[in-house]
C-alpha cells in the first residue's frame, strides 16, 4: 500500500524537485511536481496526494501560506516543510498551520525517506484506524436497526 | 625799664613753647616725642632763665638765675642727640650704657657750675655789669666753661648733623622729611649762637640762641613736622610686627645658638625666649634636626616641613636669611617658618578630588570606548547574522540539489542519462553558489573599473543575450549605437542583466520589455521600461538596501550592487514605477568618467 502512496514536491528550484521527485520514484512513490503555490493548489485539488513536501518560499506565496489552503482542501494529506531559511518565526507558523513535520535544507536524502515513509505509516495506521472504526459503527448501527425493526414488527404483531 | 620788652617775648615764647609741649604731648605718646618736649623744655628753661638774670636786680639773685639757666643750656644738646639718634635709625645706641655716659658729662657740668664757689673752674671773679642790662655780668671764663658747656654743645650738635645727614644720604625718603626741621633747628641754633659769641653787640649782648631755639623747637613740634609718616609707625612697628607675627620667628647666632625667639616661635619650639636665650637650639627644639636636614638639602626649591603626626599634623615653610650682627663677624641666621598647614591639607583635598575626577573622566572614557565597542559588535553581529542568514538560504537550495544528486548517483538503478542529468545539476549548483559569493564579495569589497570603449547597443544586446528570457515577454532593444562611451563593461553588463532580469521577474505572465538610450549632457541614459507588477511603496523604501528581497531566490544584493557599480562611474540610476502598470528604471553614465576613484563600501 505505502509503495502505491502518491507525493507531491512543491519547490521553485528545478534542481531541487528533479532530485527529490526521482529519489522518491526510485523508493517506489507516484510523484507529482509543482513550481509554485499556485500549481500546488490546483493539483491537491485534482487528486489526492497521501504526502506534500513543501518549500518555505515560493515565487508566489509563502509557504505558510498554501499550507492554509491545503489545509482547507485536503485536511488528510500529510504536509512537510522543507525551508532554506531557519527562522524561528516561520517554525512556530508552520506548526501552527498543521504541518505535520519541518525539515532545513540541506536534508539527507535517506534521512528524508525515513521521515516519508514514518508519515506515510502513520497515516495509514489512522486510515485503517477510521476504517475500523467507521466498520465498527456500521455493523453497531445495523444490528441497532435490525433490533428495532424486531420490536416494531413484534408489536405490530401484537395488535 | 629798658628790658621790659625783652622779658616779655621771652615769657611769651615760653609759653607758646609750653604750650606746644602740652599739645604734642597729648597728641602724640611715643617716647621719642618726650625727647622732642624735652628739648624744648631745656631751650624755655634756658629761655626763661636768661630773662629772668636780665630782670633780676642784686647779683646774688642773678647768680642763681644764671645756674639754673645750665640745666636748659646742657639739656638742648644732650636731648637733642638722642633724638637724632632716634630719628636716624639708631635707636640700637640707645642703651642705658651709652645714655648714662652721655648724661655724665652735662650732670658734671652742672654740678661744677653749681659749686663753682669753691673751685672757679667755670668763671672768676663775677661782678654785675651796671654798663649794659642784658650783659649781667663781668667775669673771667674758665676751662671748665669752655669745654664743657661750648665745646659739649657744639660737639654734640656737630655729631648729630653729621650721622643725621649721613643717613639721610644713604636712607629711604621717609627720614627726609623729618631730617629738614632737624636740620634747620640745629642751623638755626648754630648760626646765632655763632654770630653772638663773635660779636656780642649786634643782638644787644643778649644771647638769641635759646630764643631762636625755642621758636623753632615749637614750630617743628606745633606743625609736627616730626611726625612725618615714619615717626609713630617705625619705633613700634619692629617689635609689634616681630610680636604679632603669625609666622615664627627664630634667630640663631653662628653657633646655632637662640639669639630671638618671637611669640609664635616660643609656641612652636615649646620654650620661652627668656629659658631658651644663649642656648644651642639643637637642645631645646626637637624638631631642629628636620629643620636643617630641610635646610641643607638642595637650593632652588621652597622648603618645607611638617612636625607632628596625625590631625596634630603640622606643615610649615621655611625662609631662612643672614642677619649681618654688628658684634659678631659671623652672621646670625633668621629663620622664618609659616604655617601652611591648611593650605597643604587644601591642596591635599584638591588633588585628591582632581585625582577622583581624573579617574572618573578617564573611566568614562573607557566606558564609552567600551560601550561603543559592545555596540559596534553587536551591529555587525547583526550585520553578520543577516547576511548569513540570507547567503545560508540563498545557499541551502543549490546544497540541497548537490545532496539529493549525490544520493541518487549512488543508486545502482540510475541511466546513463539520469546520471548525466544529475551531474549536470551538481555542476550548475556549484555555478549558483559561486554566483552568490561573488555577488557578496562584489558587494562588500572596493570597486576598481576597468574602462574601455563602447556603445548603449553594444552593452543592452550583450546583456540580452545573457538571459534567459521566456517566450512570454517580448523585449524590444530601441537603444543606439552612439555615441562612444568609456565604462567598465563586464560590470556595466552585469548592472544591465540585472535590471532585464529583475524586468522579467516582475511579468511572470508575460509582457513587454522596451530598452532605450539617449545622450543628455553629456551622459548616455538607458532606460528599462516593462509592463509588470511595478513596486509597492513599502518595496520602494527599501529597495537601495542590502539584504531585502521580495524574490524567493537571491539575498537582495541585485539593486545595491547595481548602484555600487554606476556610483563608481560618477553615473546615476533612478526607479519610477506605478503598482500594476509597471516599472522604468533609468542609468545615467557619463561618456567619460570625470575622475575614477576606489570605491568603498
Amino acid at each position: 500500500m505505502s509503495e502505491s502512496a502518491s507525493i507531491l514536491v512543491i519547490d521553485d528550484e528545478e534542481g531541487i524537485r528533479r532530485t527529490v521527485s526521482m529519489t522518491l520514484k526510485h523508493a517506489g512513490y507516484v510523484v507529482d511536481t509543482a513550481e509554485n503555490g499556485k500549481q500546488a493548489i490546483e493539483k491537491a485539488a485534482a487528486k489526492f496526494y497521501n504526502l506534500a513536501l513543501i518549500d518555505i518560499r515560493l515565487p508566489d506565496m509563502e509557504g505558510t501560506e498554501l499550507l492554509t489552503a491545503l489545509k482547507e482542501t485536503t485536511p488528510r494529506m500529510v504536509k512537510i516543510i522543507l525551508t532554506g531559511y531557519p527562522a524561528l518565526q516561520n517554525a512556530v507558523t508552520a506548526i501552527n498551520k498543521g504541518v505535520d513535520s519541518y525539515l532545513i535544507k540541506p536534508v539527507n536524502t535517506d534521512e528524508l525517506l525515513r521521515l516519508i515513509k514514518e508519515q506515510l505509516d502513520k497515516q495509514k495506521h489512522e486510515s485503517e484506524y477510521s476504517q475500523e472504526k467507521v466498520a465498527q459503527f456500521v455493523e453497531t448501527r445495523f444490528k441497532e436497526l435490525q433490533t428495532e425493526e424486531l420490536e416494531t414488527l413484534k408489536t405490530t404483531r401484537k395488535k | 625799664m629798658e628790658t621790659l620788652p625783652y622779658i616779655i617775648l621771652a615769657v611769651g615764647v615760653s609759653f607758646l613753647a609750653i604750650m606746644a609741649a602740652i599739645r604734642f604731648t597729648l597728641l602724640h605718646h611715643e617716647a621719642r616725642n618726650k625727647v622732642s618736649v624735652l628739648i624744648l623744655l631745656g631751650s624755655v628753661i634756658w629761655l626763661l632763665m636768661s630773662a629772668l638774670v636780665v630782670a633780676s636786680d642784686s647779683l646774688p639773685t642773678k647768680l642763681v638765675f644764671y645756674k639754673m639757666q645750665f640745666v636748659g643750656v646742657v639739656l638742648v644738646p644732650t636731648t637733642y642727640l638722642i633724638l637724632t639718634m632716634q630719628l636716624s635709625g639708631y635707636e640700637r645706641w640707645i642703651k642705658r650704657s651709652n645714655l648714662a655716659l652721655l648724661s655724665a658729662v652735662p650732670i658734671i657740668t652742672l654740678l661744677l657750675i653749681f659749686t663753682n664757689e669753691s673751685h672757679g673752674l667755670m668763671w672768676s671773679n663775677i661782678t654785675l655789669n651796671s654798663v649794659d642790662p642784658f650783659l649781667p655780668f663781668n667775669e673771667n671764663r674758665g676751662l671748665g666753661y669752655w669745654l664743657l658747656i661750648i665745646g659739649y654743645s657744639y660737639v654734640a650738635l656737630m655729631f648729630a648733623v653729621v650721622i643725621f645727614v649721613r643717613r639721610v644720604v644713604a636712607s629711604r625718603s621717609i627720614y627726609r622729611r623729618q631730617a629738614v626741621p632737624v636740620i634747620f633747628v640745629s642751623c638755626v641754633a648754630w648760626i646765632f649762637g655763632a654770630v653772638w659769641f663773635l660779636n656780642p653787640s649786634l643782638f644787644m649782648y643778649i644771647d638769641p640762641t635759646p630764643l631762636v631755639l625755642t621758636v623753632a623747637i615749637s614750630i617743628t613740634l606745633w606743625k609736627s613736622y616730626l611726625l612725618l609718616p615714619g615717626s609713630e609707625i617705625i619705633p613700634v612697628a619692629h617689635e609689634m610686627i616681630l610680636d604679632s607675627m603669625n609666622e615664627a620667628v627664630i634667630i640663631l647666632n653662628a653657633q646655632t645658638q637662640i639669639v630671638e625667639l618671637n611669640p609664635s616661635a616660643e609656641q612652636l619650639v615649646g620654650h620661652n625666649l627668656s629659658d631658651a636665650l644663649g642656648k644651642p637650639v639643637e637642645g631645646i627644639w626637637t624638631e631642629w634636626a628636620d629643620v636643617k636636614k630641610e635646610l641643607d638639602s638642595g637650593t632652588d626649591r621652597v622648603k618645607e616641613a611638617s612636625f607632628g603626626v596625625g590631625e596634630k599634623k603640622k606643615f610649615y615653610e621655611i625662609q631662612t636669611s643672614y642677619l649681618s650682627g654688628i658684634t659678631s663677624e659671623r652672621p646670625n641666621l633668621l629663620i622664618i617658618l609659616r604655617d601652611i598647614t591648611e593650605r597643604k591639607i587644601s591642596d591635599e583635598k584638591l588633588r585628591l578630588y582632581s585625582n577622583q575626577l581624573k579617574e572618573h573622566s578617564e573611566h568614562l572614557e573607557e566606558l564609552v570606548a567600551e560601550r561603543t565597542n559592545e555596540l559596534r559588535k553587536a551591529e555587525r553581529l547583526a550585520a553578520i547574522g543577516e547576511t548569513a542568514a540570507m547567503v545560508g538560504h540563498d545557499l541551502r537550495n543549490p546544497l540541497q540539489g548537490i545532496t539529493g544528486a549525490l544520493h541518487l548517483l549512488r543508486q545502482e538503478s540510475l541511466t546513463a542519462e539520469e546520471r548525466d542529468e544529475m551531474l549536470q545539476l551538481i555542476q550548475s549548483s556549484v555555478e549558483y553558489s559561486d554566483a552568490i559569493v561573488r555577488d557578496l564579495s562584489e558587494y562588500s569589497a572596493e570597486i576598481i573599473l576597468k574602462l574601455a570603449d563602447t556603445t548603449p547597443k553594444s552593452l543592452t544586446g550583450e546583456a540580452i543575450r545573457a538571459v534567459k528570457v521566456p517566450p512570454t515577454v517580448s523585449v524590444q532593444d530601441l537603444s543606439q549605437n552612439h555615441p562612444t562611451l568609456k565604462v567598465d563593461t563586464e560590470r556595466i553588463k552585469r548592472v544591465l542583466v540585472n535590471l532585464i532580469q529583475n524586468a522579467i521577474d516582475a511579468m511572470p505572465q508575460g509582457g513587454t520589455l522596451m530598452i532605450s538610450s539617449r545622450l543628455w549632457n553629456d551622459n548616455v541614459e538607458i532606460a528599462f521600461t516593462d509592463t509588470g507588477s511595478g513596486i509597492s511603496e513599502k518595496v520602494m523604501k527599501n529597495l537601495w538596501k542590502p539584504l531585502q528581497t521580495t524574490k524567493a531566490k537571491g539575498m537582495g544584493l541585485g539593486l545595491p550592487i547595481c548602484k555600487r557599480i554606476v556610483d563608481a562611474h560618477q553615473g546615476t540610476i533612478s526607479v519610477k514605477s506605478k503598482a500594476g502598470e509597471g516599472t522604468t528604471v533609468t542609468i545615467s553614465l557619463p561618456i567619460k568618467p570625470v575622475r575614477v576613484e576606489v570605491l568603498q563600501k
